[in-house]
């Protein structure tokens, strides 16, 4: 039993395979406390209505509490294999820790008349399942310099995987657009990079541009080859025009990137007028 | 019938088997035990293991009414 929880026996160079199979092992002992519960299906033969529906909301609670718990050990294993990570922000484990207390206090205040041995029950047995599985990790790991490098790094592969879509799919325009937006996020991120107020305020704008962009590229993806494709690129390209003018907003706004000078202005029109100019 | 005795028969002769050789079993049962509890304890999974143990305990019973 002992892969219920020590995932720091392997060694962290196993990794990504070592990690894989660590991540399925974590599972095992979360499915074997499932069984214990399984006398509860007794109550559905036996009982009253209300047994039964209270059997099966208690399996339902109990079933969610494990997934929480199952979904906060995963990220504490990657959490602990990551040099650099970022405190989980729904303590999931912690959570499932309570609504499991909560199913035994049901539990036993079927089985005790008076109130005060389910209550502490339940206390105990949320007590025993933090015990068994731990807390979530609380603070944010790694050295603020390294955590701003990381959050960086991610940005800038997910945003050049995108454009990589992008132009895959073989459209001078839109690839010259994505190009656009891509320089416009990382700019301001890049110039920042000694700044840690300002990187931290402009992380989540920057990842929301990116989950934006991904759901858009898929959908476009989605509608190259079939009838919509020219709706489906025009309303990419207003999508994205919408998204890079708010981000460039913002960005102006926080004081990280100072407004445009003419230069700039003469520029983006230039780059906006080129594929028209072109084409005619 | 015919499966009746089948089964009557292997659990006879496995309860045979350990009866007779309850020193070994014993033995064994010990060693693996002791084995466990020292790798447990130092990687410092006891607690853990004896309150996952325990918890398992707790909502078996109270589930079993």
């Amino acid at each position: 039993m002992d892969h219920i929880h020590d995932t720091a026996e392997i060694a962290p160079d196993t990794a990504p395979d070592g990690l894989a199979v660590a991540r399925t092992q974590i599972e095992s002992g979360l499915n074997f406390l499932f069984l214990a519960a399984f006398p509860l299906l007794l109550w559905v033969f036996q009982d009253s209505f209300a047994g039964i529906a209270t059997a099966i909301a208690l399996l339902w609670v109990y079933s969610l509490a494990l997934r929480l718990i199952a979904a906060g050990q995963q990220i504490h294993h990657d959490y602990d294999h990551a040099d650099v990570a970022r405190a989980p922000r729904v303590p999931r484990k912690v959570i499932g820790a309570i609504l499991i207390g909560l199913v035994v206090l049901v539990l036993a205040g079927h089985k005790y008349d008076n109130l005060w041995i389910p209550g502490l029950t339940g206390v105990l047995a949320t007590g025993l399942a933090l015990a068994a599985f731990g807390p979530d990790p609380m603070r944010d790991k790694g050295s603020e310099r390294a955590r701003r490098q990381a959050t960086l790094d991610s940005v800038e592969t997910s945003l050049a995987s995108l454009t990589d879509r992008v132009a895959a799919l073989d459209d001078a325009t839109l690839t010259l657009k994505v190009e656009a937006a891509r320089r416009l996020v990382l700019g301001p991120m890049r110039r920042v990079s000694g700044n840690p107020g300002t990187v931290e305020r402009l992380d989540r704008p920057a990842r929301r541009v990116v989950e934006i962009m991904e759901h858009e590229i898929d959908r476009l993806e989605a509608a190259w080859n079939a009838q919509g494709h020219v709706f489906a690129r025009r309303r990419f390209l207003a999508k994205l025009d919408v998204m890079t003018d708010s981000f460039e907003t913002f960005a102006m706004q926080n004081g990280i990137r100072g407004s445009r000078d003419a230069f700039e202005r003469q520029a983006d029109k230039l780059i906006d007028r080129m594929p028209r100019e072109s084409a005619a | 019938m015919v499966t009746a005795f089948i089964a009557l028969s292997i659990l006879l002769a496995s309860a045979l088997l350990v009866v007779g050789n309850l020193r070994m079993v014993a033995v064994d049962t010990f060693d693996a035990v002791a084995t466990y509890t020292r790798r447990a304890r130092k990687n410092g999974q006891l607690i853990r293991h004896i309150a996952y143990f325990a918890l398992w305990l707790m909502i078996f019973i109270m589930s079993y009414t």
